[in-house]
């Protein structure tokens, strides 16, 4: 069957909640908007036009709000899903539950109070697997590991364990996380049937490469790792950064030189960056533009439907960014730079 | 018997040092579902929070020991004092070294596995080597230009590694691979040991911890390793043997520590929920309103006049936040269980489970009629009543309406002739079964309908109860497309005046459903239109579902003809009485599975989301043996 015949509902359904994303403009509006911020990101965050659940939002911050938001679209749109294709969605909404892996561990590794780990935690509702009270309530970073081998993160739980043994810096738990995610996503891309894999493929491997060209920014040059160590930690499965570049670009010594031997649909847009900063936020804003091309475009089917997740996520971001920036009085200009609306290499 | 025992909130005042005590009075009653107290800005003050902290804690480290280290006998006496918060946080105290100590044996038991893999990983490196007559030594002795690594790592890895070490000029050679662990050699020139070691430590690298002369041979190296191994054994084991030791010290104790929280677990649950304001504090929440004076009467006996009581009926606006409290007699519980599988019915709801249990019987006895099967699953169901845990009365019945259908078809272990059908052999006429079939999916789509106009009115949803496809127009919508449909197929009936009443109902419906929606009226038109749509193919694909009703009572007769006449096949009687035994309990087993996951399914499907949200809250009042960690 035809992705326009076999998509029909799936289409029809991202298209709805499309056109429930907000422009850069209107996240700027809410940036400048004075009077019932909270209410007004709320409505911006996807509630406009559906029914208040009062009951069911009641107790919850208004980041959780937004989250359980994106996680409704989500159930919505793999519900309709089945077979590898369904497998490979549901496995990229893990992202959100590594997110509280993440947190998880560098709380325990760095002693913070449970309460206050649990304070930065998303609620995942059914799509929970992690056991977070059992996960909280541990002694030490050894019982935390412990009982994190008796989960579905049990590999994860190891790598962490020699990091903590080893005494390394906090981001190789976040760098070991990531580059398990994007291994795995890669390899429920390869399960997926031909129409769907060449479709889904090209992006998931423009996200690998993104992801992969950050964490080397980072190793190399904010973490100082050397270059062996640095290729070892990325991931091999992009399409444009392929293994011999990857080795090539972990041994050059400063970003301009990386960003100098990069292909053109990178090196384009980071002409003249010179910090990791910087490079993230064009990277992630490249990421979000290739996103929206798909979902202006006439693409039906996976992609579609992964375009409209980034970019949801994207909101997500936003909002977080201007809620706390406002709770926390930040100037409008810091916040739109938070929000990627207003970096200095955005406009490239 | 059809709707949640009637409740009541709530309002118990008590002076807040007889708080405590009030929430043991209250969960020996075992009658309170606690809830958020009313008007909580002028109650500011939660006197259980920190007691429900500490008991959190002390909680949390006793179930971690007990899993541990677990009793003969898990359940508390439920007797004795309540503690107060000091007495609390020392058994928290005492409770978390009791857990270290625990925590410790785990670790130096998980060290001592990995330790032993890790020997066994080595050993069988040690003897390859010795095979091959290659002197390890030569490898790990220091050299001035090259710098070696001996070790082992994921198979995964090693592609990856090898990529990595030769940016710093080194070269990886696997040696043996075995259980998707590689072992292998690691070499390049010196200079760059850091970085390499840094990448092998990335991929999970284990060094093969060797001594720096392997003069002695590998038997000697192979007797240390073993030797290490034991050490690293033992220790665990000696960790573990304290522990043992310490249980065996301090099981009592851990048995009072058990019945003191225990007896704190009422007043710890009420943490979040009890709240107070000076010298007093207001227990609320929802009761029967058939148990107040027993409440009432242990409250008096414990507190004298040092209390107040109030109770008041549900308001309107709370039917959401009240829980429902089910009753069924034994016989209907399984079926119970069934239904709550599907959801709890909202306050006031109707409770589905008699119609359940009816209908569910009925369909399974039409669906897999025989007298001999029946019998014997009724049989089954009564010997082993202790084993089925409650479930009994549920298999009886359904071996019964198997038993009094297959009557109704005269069939005995499939034999057709040996009792005269009191209705119908199904082979006979199947199109008779299909359409009586079709009239019992008719009759039950009505009923639920019906049901579901009752719960909208119950709910006060009056629009819902009229204009909704689920509602009075659906079904007047429904039966006015039947009753045209008949005229049309069998020439009997009204005609054009059911097309009509059809027509006028499905304008109802899809303005109602067009009057829902909240965007853009272009948008409205196409979803009042899918809805509606949606509506009348609902109704019609529902009632043609029940023609498996008939379906699987011939798929039941065909088997039995074919086990029948495999039995005719068999050599000698005893050879076709084995095969007519080993025939039907294959039937028995595997069509009766079959049969009801089909009768749950169009229960569920068919029945309860028609008519039933299945969104309330199972009442779960506050008792002793509960003792669960309390929500904060």
């Amino acid at each position: 069957m035809r992705a326009i015949a076999r998509y029909a509902y799936l289409n029809t359904r991202v298209s709805e909640m499309a056109s429930r994303l907000l422009a850069d403009q209107e996240i700027d509006s809410l940036i400048e908007g004075h009077s019932d911020s909270q209410r007004a990101i709320l409505q911006a965050g996807a509630l406009v036009g559906r029914k208040p659940d009062a009951a069911a939002d009641a107790g919850l911050s208004l980041e959780q709000r937004l989250i359980a938001n994106l996680l409704a679209d989500f159930a919505i749109l793999v519900r309709a899903l089945d077979g590898a294709a369904r497998s490979f969605f549901v496995y990229w909404g893990c992202r959100f539950e590594l997110s509280n892996l993440k947190t998880i561990l560098r709380g325990k590794m760095v002693n913070e109070p449970a309460a206050q780990i649990r304070a930065q935690l998303v609620d995942m509702g059914p799509y929970g697997r992690l056991p977070v009270d059992d996960l909280l309530g541990t002694q030490d970073v050894a019982e935390l590991l412990r009982r994190l081998e008796r989960t579905p993160f049990a590999a994860v739980a190891r790598e962490a364990r020699r990091i903590y043994e080893e005494r390394q810096a906090l981001f190789a738990v976040d760098a070991a996380v990531d580059r398990r995610y994007y291994a795995e996503l890669q390899e429920h891309v390869q399960s997926l049937d031909g129409s769907d894999q060449r479709e889904l493929g090209p992006l998931v491997a423009d996200m690998v490469d993104r992801t992969n060209l950050l964490w080397l920014l980072r190793y190399r040059f904010s973490y100082g790792l050397p270059p062996a160590q640095t290729y070892y930690l990325l991931v091999p499965a992009g399409s444009q950064l392929r293994p011999l570049l990857l080795q090539q670009l972990s041994r050059l010594e400063s970003v301009a030189e990386v960003i100098a031997r990069l292909p053109r649909v990178f090196a384009a847009p980071l002409a003249g960056v010179v910090t990791v900063t910087d490079a993230t936020l064009v990277l992630e804003r490249g990421g979000w533009r290739r996103a929206e091309k798909i979902l202006k475009s006439r693409a039906v089917g996976l992609a579609r439907i992964l375009a409209y997740l980034v970019l949801r996520e994207k909101l997500l971001r936003q909002l977080r960014a201007v809620s706390k920036g406002r709770r926390l009085g930040f100037a409008s200009d810091l916040i739109r730079q938070a929000t990627g609306i207003a970096a200095a290499f955005v406009a490239r | 018997m059809f709707r949640p025992v009637p409740m009541q909130w709530i309002t118990l005042l008590v002076l807040k040092d007889d708080t405590p005590d009030a929430a043991v009075v209250v969960a020996r009653c075992g009658i309170l579902d606690p809830d958020a107290a009313e008007w909580p800005n002028l109650l500011p003050d939660l006197p259980g929070k920190r007691f429900a902290e500490l008991y959190g804690v002390a909680r949390g480290y006793l179930d971690k020991i007990l899993a541990h280290c677990p009793r003969s006998d898990d359940r508390p006496r439920l007797a004795g004092e309540m503690p107060d918060e000091a007495q609390l946080e020392a058994l928290g105290a005492w409770l978390r070294t009791l857990w270290l100590q625990c925590s410790n044996c785990q670790e130096s038991s998980r060290r001592a596995e990995e330790e032993r893999s890790y020997v066994a990983q080595l050993v069988k490196m040690l003897d390859r080597f010795a095979v091959l007559g290659i002197d390890l030594g030569l490898l790990t002795r220091s050299r001035q230009f090259l710098d070696v690594h001996i070790g082992m790592m994921p198979s995964a890895h090693v592609a990856r590694v090898r990529e990595a070490v030769a940016l710093a000029g080194y070269v990886l050679t696997p040696l043996t691979e075995e259980r998707g662990v590689v072992q292998a050699v690691v070499a390049g020139p010196k200079g760059r040991e850091a970085e390499v070691g840094a990448a092998l430590r990335a991929a999970d690298w284990e060094a093969a911890r060797l001594p720096a002369s392997l003069e002695d041979g590998p038997q000697a190296v192979r007797r240390r390793l073993l030797e290490h191994q034991d050490r690293v054994v033992a220790e665990a084991n000696t960790r573990c043997r304290q522990v043992e030791m310490m249980r065996q010290e301090f099981g009592d104790r851990l048995v009072q520590a058990a019945d003191l929280l225990a007896m704190a677990a009422p007043y710890a649950e009420l943490g979040e929920v009890a709240r107070g304001r000076g010298g007093l504090t207001q227990i609320g929440g929802w009761a029967p309103a058939s148990e107040l004076a027993g409440l009432r009467s242990a409250l008096r006996d414990r507190f004298g006049s040092r209390f107040v009581l109030n109770a008041r009926v549900p308001r309107p606006d709370e039917t959401g936040r009240v829980p429902s409290l089910l009753r069924h007699s034994a016989l209907l519980r399984p079926f119970a269980a069934l239904v709550s599988n599907y959801g709890v019915p909202r306050y006031g709801e109707i409770d589905p489970t008699l119609l359940f249990a009816a209908s569910f019987v009925i369909m399974f006895g039409m669906m897999f009629g025989d007298i001999g099967n029946g019998v014997l699953i009724a049989v089954v169901g009564a010997l082993a009543a202790r084993r089925l845990h409650g479930l009994a009365p549920f298999v009886i019945a359904c071996g019964l309406a198997s038993a009094g259908f297959g009557w109704a078809y005269g069939s005995v272990f499939g034999f057709e002739e040996l009792v005269h059908p009191l209705w119908i052999a199904p082979l006979a006429d199947p199109e008779r079964m299909l359409v009586v079939a079709l009239y019992w999916g008719i009759g039950f789509i009505l009923v639920a309908g019906v049901l579901s106009m009752g719960n909208c009115i119950i709910g006060r949803r009056y629009r819902d109860a009229l204009l909704d496809g689920k509602g009075l127009a659906g079904l007047v919508l429904y039966a006015a497309v039947l009753l045209g449909l008949r005229h049309q197929i069998l020439g009997t009936g009204p005609g054009g005046v059911a097309w009509v009443t059809a027509a006028a109902a499905l304008t109802l419906v899809f303005g109602y459903h067009w009057y829902q929606y909240s965007g853009k009226s272009a948008e409205g038109v196409l979803v009042a239109f899918a809805q509606s749509i949606e509506d009348v193919i609902g109704y019609f694909s529902n009632t043609l579902s029940f023609l498996r009703v008939a379906a699987f009572e011939l798929n039941h007769v065909v088997l039995a003809a074919a086990v029948l006449a495999l039995a005719s096949m068999a050599q000698g009687r005893a050879g076709n009485w084995i095969a007519v035994v080993l025939g039907n309990i294959f039937i028995m087993v595997l069509e009766g599975a079959i049969v009801a996951i089909q009768v749950l399914r169009l229960e569920y499907y068919e029945g309860l989301s028609r008519y039933f949200g299945g969104s309330g809250r199972e009442f779960r009042p506050l008792t002793l043996d509960r003792g669960g960690v309390p929500a904060s």
